[in-house]
């Protein structure tokens, strides 16, 4: 071979600098070193690598029957945080509680999860958890605390126990005995978002202080002001189902529900409604007396006072006298007397005989203001002497609770970090509720048990069973569930029997049957002089979808939960109105301070103008390594007003700073730019035909036409479809879709850098006049596409076509050139720009040992530099099959439910086998509203969705004449 | 080779959840007690080996054994998959564990091995309830286009089959 060269010197010279050095006295040249040091290095590694690391595999020393290692066992439990309930099945690996799943068999909330309920498991393994008692900063002992409590408790000072709501029965008995053993001992209900005011109009009105049932799926007609009742408003799970319900439609059921919002801020409910009135809190009570006078008049009740509604309630009113039975009136003000004026309306057009139930009550939000305020009064001057709260937040949530420091000891009983609980001199840590026995009794009759999932992690108590032994009674709260159960909630023909006990535990609830209350019909009007608040700039606090009232505000899945109208994370703003925001000068991400403390602006279409709103739950100091110090604490502003919680406040004052804040939102385009994305048409239309405003969907099957053969799938062929009409954007898929498949959490920055990793996004679009938008709610996840564009640009083959429809990708496989990510159209595929796993810079849940324990085993955990996104929950797809083919038959139809679909609380996902005719998802894709997401790019999605059918014009031969733009033109 | 071929005792006996779950299961030390309570000396190893098991029931720490076949993380595997469904021996990919004093690793657990064995192998088409959904497949052999089902043709070397 011919010497090559590198230089014209070289080739010249025909000597290279090395033969040059080596013929010099060295022996060993340079690069005779470098092969001999790169052979040895390398030979090292060669031999060393030859055994692999040894692994070890540890059994049980006795393995409990019930479990085996890499199966789930599933048990029936009871989520209640103190302000929501939800019945769940747990799905618990190897010892360790991984997801909440829907119970399906549960008649309160009938398969469906909220967002918190499923990110719920997450604080199971909180890092923030208390991990052993703590007195005055001293570990102590549980003993140690019993005696301290008790010679406190035996002094005989004033004691107050301070819990939230509690609809546990057998902890009302633990909470009898403690009273019992302690006479100077008061229990006090608190709710940080309280409905004190619904339950003292019920007092007022029909002599019991409760929250009626309502059902949203008897009306016909639902009028709703300021109730965000499909996200977070008392029972949204429960009402979410119910709502959904009257949405459905199919050419054999051409019918649903008609719903107006009268709202200041744009809730997520308030997006779903037919026709919204945006108006300021002071429109919305003058509204509702204008409401309350006309129905009166027609009804020949007397009137009440109340200035004039500037805007006209002639179209709502007719409505209304339309529906009398069948119609629903709901206000989320905690004002007893607007809660008057709404029962009072309720009951004149009788709706409290079928959507409203006295009998099957609410059992939820039981706290009273008043009662509560008596307290802080009497704490203030000094007459508490012991404090003890479980499970309470007020320091947070009062905004402050300087009364605290005048009582003479403070226990707190709890099992995370927060505000309250560090300025206690006690701190008994409480179980989580997975770790702990209990019950729940949400709706009057209703019940539904509560079991330990896993072993206590740390040195926590039952908060029931320190008032068991506080009260000097022996037994666990364990036996006193049983106890109550077998005893005294069990039927008489089932008490005592074991059985009964083991067969109710495992479907996690029981219902008994009630004494029925005859329906009230006779209505005596109370006297009321209606006091709106003043106009002016007025100030509307609500609670978020993600966060609620902050109980979980270290929870980093919720924290990165995009709020459903305004798509934000990581943070709470001012959310004020274009046109406001005009007047004042007012653009996104500006600063303002508002009584002093800043909080950064957000222009919000359909905002009422002459409001702006701001989310509760934010602001949190002492949550923990995730939550705290992040946004403003909106309960600043919350006050007591004539002796109830007020969550508005009027003559705010903003004042601008000249700084500016960034804000990170998933979505920043809000318009589908005239692309048929979400179709929509109206009921009428859809009557009289049913394909109407899906149109596109024919023209574009007419053009389906292909040179490559046509895919086909032999066995099973998995596809879902999305009803619009259904899904109310709550985000609970989103939350169920992290907790499945490991989903990181990326912080604030990244999101900001649009490299959020969720798989499943809800995509919302406002269309029409930013002063009120129509709003849309789209869930997107991958289409699996059967042609699908990210496959064949792929250069290495991660992604390919499964003979079962699934888009699949080998994580292992790709080497991250994106060429899918920028191939898709639908950009559902997530790309790993960091390792999120155990690494400082993202310290959020993937950063603990503790809190990776959440991990679902039977997913990957990705790598940095691998594009992931949605596998319709291929590992619950395989785990089905196996088990069918394990019993030796034919996958049934509704079996495998992708995490998404299977907790949703509206039932608007549906999965299925599409090789099937028969099946659900099949029978749904034969209707005339199902279409795919840009079907004319011929990417033959998996995933249909069915056109949004709003209710905006009356139904012939239902109501005469009046039409819901007249809504929009009132106050436009 | 003492317990599979000397006492013929079925490897079911102590992988007890073999048949069920994606795990064999290493055996809890009861297991072993069943037997070794009385068993207190072996044939070859004498007390040495059999007094691990013995310390561990007494001190309640149970065995740490060394894991010999050890699949990556990232691929799904499943054992009642092979063993219940697909009727695989244990001895196809674990080899002749009777003639071993000491388990060895066979394959190389590598993709191709698995992945050559699911081209070949052919599955219980007519005597699984679960596989009448493959109507195509059912055709083509009715019609002798295939005379065999083989793991492939049900998707059987697909990415998502193994690794998701």
């Amino acid at each position: 071979m011919e010497k090559q060269w590198r230089s014209i010197e070289e080739f010249e010279q025909g000597i290279t600098p090395e033969q040059e050095n080596s013929s010099g006295k060295t022996s060993a040249s340079r690069r005779d070193f470098l092969k001999l040091f790169g052979f040895s290095v390398a030979s090292a590694a060669v031999v060393t690598s030859c055994e692999k690391p040894v692994q070890r595999a540890i059994p049980y020393l006795i393995k409990p029957e019930e479990i085996i290692p890499g199966k789930a066992n599933y048990y029936a439990s009871t989520f209640y945080d103190g302000t929501e309930y939800c019945s769940v099945v747990v799905k618990v690996r190897d010892g360790r509680p991984i997801k909440i799943e829907g119970n399906h068999q549960s008649p309160v909330s009938r398969g469906g999860t909220s967002a918190r309920v499923q990110a719920s498991v997450l604080n199971l393994y909180d890092d923030a958890r208390y991990k052993e008692p703590v007195l005055s900063g001293n570990k102590i002992s549980w003993d140690e605390v019993d005696s301290w409590i008790t010679s406190r408790l035996m002094d005989g000072g004033n004691t107050v126990l301070l819990t939230p709501t509690i609809i546990s029965p057998s902890t009302k008995e633990a909470l009898r005995k403690f009273l019992q053993a302690h006479p100077n001992a008061r229990w006090i209900q608190y709710d940080e978002v309280s409905a004190s005011g619904i339950r003292e109009a019920h007092m007022d009105l029909f002599g019991t202080s409760i929250i009626p049932g309502i059902h949203f799926d008897r009306a016909d007609y639902i009028l709703s002001f300021d109730a965000d009742f499909l996200g977070t408003w008392i029972a949204p799970v429960e009402f979410a189902r119910d709502y959904a319900s009257t949405r459905e439609l199919s050419t054999a059921h051409p019918h649903m529900s008609r719903h107006v919002q009268v709202e200041s801020a744009l809730s997520m409910t308030g997006s779903n409604a037919d026709a919204r009135i945006p108006v300021t809190p002071r429109e919305s009570v003058l509204m509702l007396g204008a409401i309350y006078n006309k129905i009166a008049g027609a009804t020949g009740h007397p009137a009440i006072f109340t200035p004039p509604s500037v805007i006209s309630v002639d179209d709502l009113v007719a409505d209304l006298l339309a529906h009398q039975g069948k119609s629903l009136v709901i206000s989320g003000s905690n004002d007893p007397d607007i809660q008057k004026l709404v029962a009072g309306i309720n009951l004149m057009l009788g709706n409290y005989a079928s959507t409203l139930d006295l009998k099957q009550s609410i059992q939820l939000k039981q706290g009273d203001d008043r009662e509560f305020e008596d307290f802080v009064s009497s704490l203030s001057q000094g007459e508490v002497d012991n404090l003890i709260m479980a499970n309470v937040n007020p320091i947070y949530s009062l905004g402050g609770f300087e009364a605290m420091k005048k009582a003479g000891f403070t226990a707190y009983l709890g099992s995370a970090l927060n505000e309250t609980a560090s300025a206690c001199q006690l701190i008994c840590p409480d179980h989580h509720y997975l770790e702990s026995w209990g019950d729940a009794e949400p709706v009057l009759g209703s019940y539904s048990l509560q079991q330990p999932c896993i072993h206590p992690l740390f040195n926590s108590r039952a908060w029931q069973d320190s008032l068991i032994k506080w009260a000097g009674e022996d037994g666990s709260y364990e036996d006193l569930v049983k106890f109550w159960w077998e005893n005294m909630i069990a039927p008489r023909e089932a008490q005592g029997n074991k059985q009964w006990w083991v067969d109710t535990l495992q479907a996690g609830y029981f219902v008994s049957a009630l004494e029925p209350i005859p329906a009230s019909t006779s209505y005596t009007p109370p006297e009321l002089k209606l006091d709106p608040p003043e106009s002016d700039l007025s100030l509307v606090l609500y609670s978020p979808v993600g966060l609620n009232d902050g109980r979980h505000a270290n929870n980093p899945w919720l924290h990165e939960l995009p709020d459903p109208v305004t798509k934000v994370c990581w943070d709470n703003y001012l959310a004020i109105s274009p046109a406001d925001a005009s007047a004042m000068g007012l653009e996104d991400e500006m600063v303002v301070t508002m009584d002093g403390i800043e909080v950064p602006v957000l222009i919000q279409p359909g905002q009422a103008r002459g409001t702006i709103s701001l989310a509760l739950g934010y602001g949190r100091i002492k949550a923990g390594k995730v939550g705290d110090g992040i946004g403003v604490n909106a309960f600043t502003w919350v006050r007591n007003r004539k002796g109830y919680r007020e969550y508005t406040r009027d003559h705010i004052k903003l004042e601008l700073t000249g700084k500016t804040y960034p804000i990170a939102r998933t979505q920043t385009h809000h318009t589908m730019e005239g692309r048929p994305i979400v179709r929509e048409t109206t009921l009428k239309e859809y009557q009289s035909d049913p394909s109407a405003g899906n149109h596109f969907h024919l023209e574009a099957e007419a053009h389906s036409q292909t040179l490559y053969p046509e895919a086909k799938f032999d066995g099973y062929h998995w596809g879902m479809v999305v009803d619009q009409n259904k899904c109310t954007g709550c985000n609970n898929c989103v939350v169920s879709c992290i907790a499945e498949n490991n989903i990181a959490v990326v912080g604030k920055e990244e999101v900001k850098n649009r490299r959020i990793m969720h798989w499943m996004r809800i995509d919302r679009y406002f269309s029409d006049q930013p002063e009120n938008p129509r709003v849309f709610h789209q869930p997107v996840m991958c289409q699996h596409c059967d042609n699908a564009p990210c496959e064949n640009v792929c250069p290495v083959s991660a992604t390919m076509h499964s003979n079962e429809g699934l888009n699949q990708v080998a994580y292992v496989r790709c080497i991250g050139t994106k060429y899918c990510i920028n191939n898709c159209p639908y950009r559902v595929r997530r790309f790993n720009w960091f390792k999120y796993m155990n690494n400082e810079k993202f310290d959020f849940n993937q950063n603990s040992d503790l809190s990776r324990l959440v991990l679902n085993p039977d997913v990957t955990v990705r790598e940095r530099g691998v594009v992931e996104k949605c596998t319709l929950c291929v590992q619950r797809i395989q785990e089905k099959k196996l088990e069918a083919k394990l019993e030796g038959r034919p996958l049934r139809e509704g079996e495998v439910q992708p995490a998404c679909v299977q907790s949703c609380p509206s039932g608007a996902l549906v999965f299925g086998n599409m090789n099937d005719p028969d099946s659900e998802v099949s029978k749904l894709k034969r209707e005339e509203r199902n279409y795919h997401l840009l079907e004319q790019l011929h990417t033959l999605p998996s995933i249909g969705y069915l056109t949004k059918v709003r209710n905006t014009e009356p139904v012939p031969g239902e109501v005469d004449s009046h039409d819901a733009s007249s809504d929009h033109e009132q106050h436009g | 080779m003492v317990h599979a071929k000397d006492m013929q005792i079925d490897c079911q006996y102590c992988h007890t959840t073999v048949a069920h779950s994606k795990h064999a299961g290493i055996p809890d030390v009861n297991i072993c007690w069943n037997c070794h309570s009385i068993v207190r000396e072996g044939s070859h190893s004498g007390k040495h080996q059999i007094n691990k098991v013995v310390d561990a029931w007494e001190s309640g720490i149970p065995i740490q054994w060394i894991k010999v076949y050890n699949l990556q993380d990232h691929v799904f595997f499943s054992h009642a998959q092979h063993v219940t469904v697909g009727k695989v021996e244990c001895l196809t990919c674990h080899g002749n564990i009777e003639e071993m004093d000491r388990v060895r690793q066979l394959g190389d657990l590598s993709m191709g091995w698995c992945i050559n064995c699911h081209r070949d192998t052919e599955i219980q088409f007519f005597d699984n309830e679960f596989y009448t959904q493959y109507k195509e497949l059912h055709k083509l052999m009715e019609s002798g286009e295939i005379d065999r089902v083989t793991a492939e043709l049900t998707g059987g070397t697909e990415c998502s089959k193994c690794h998701y």
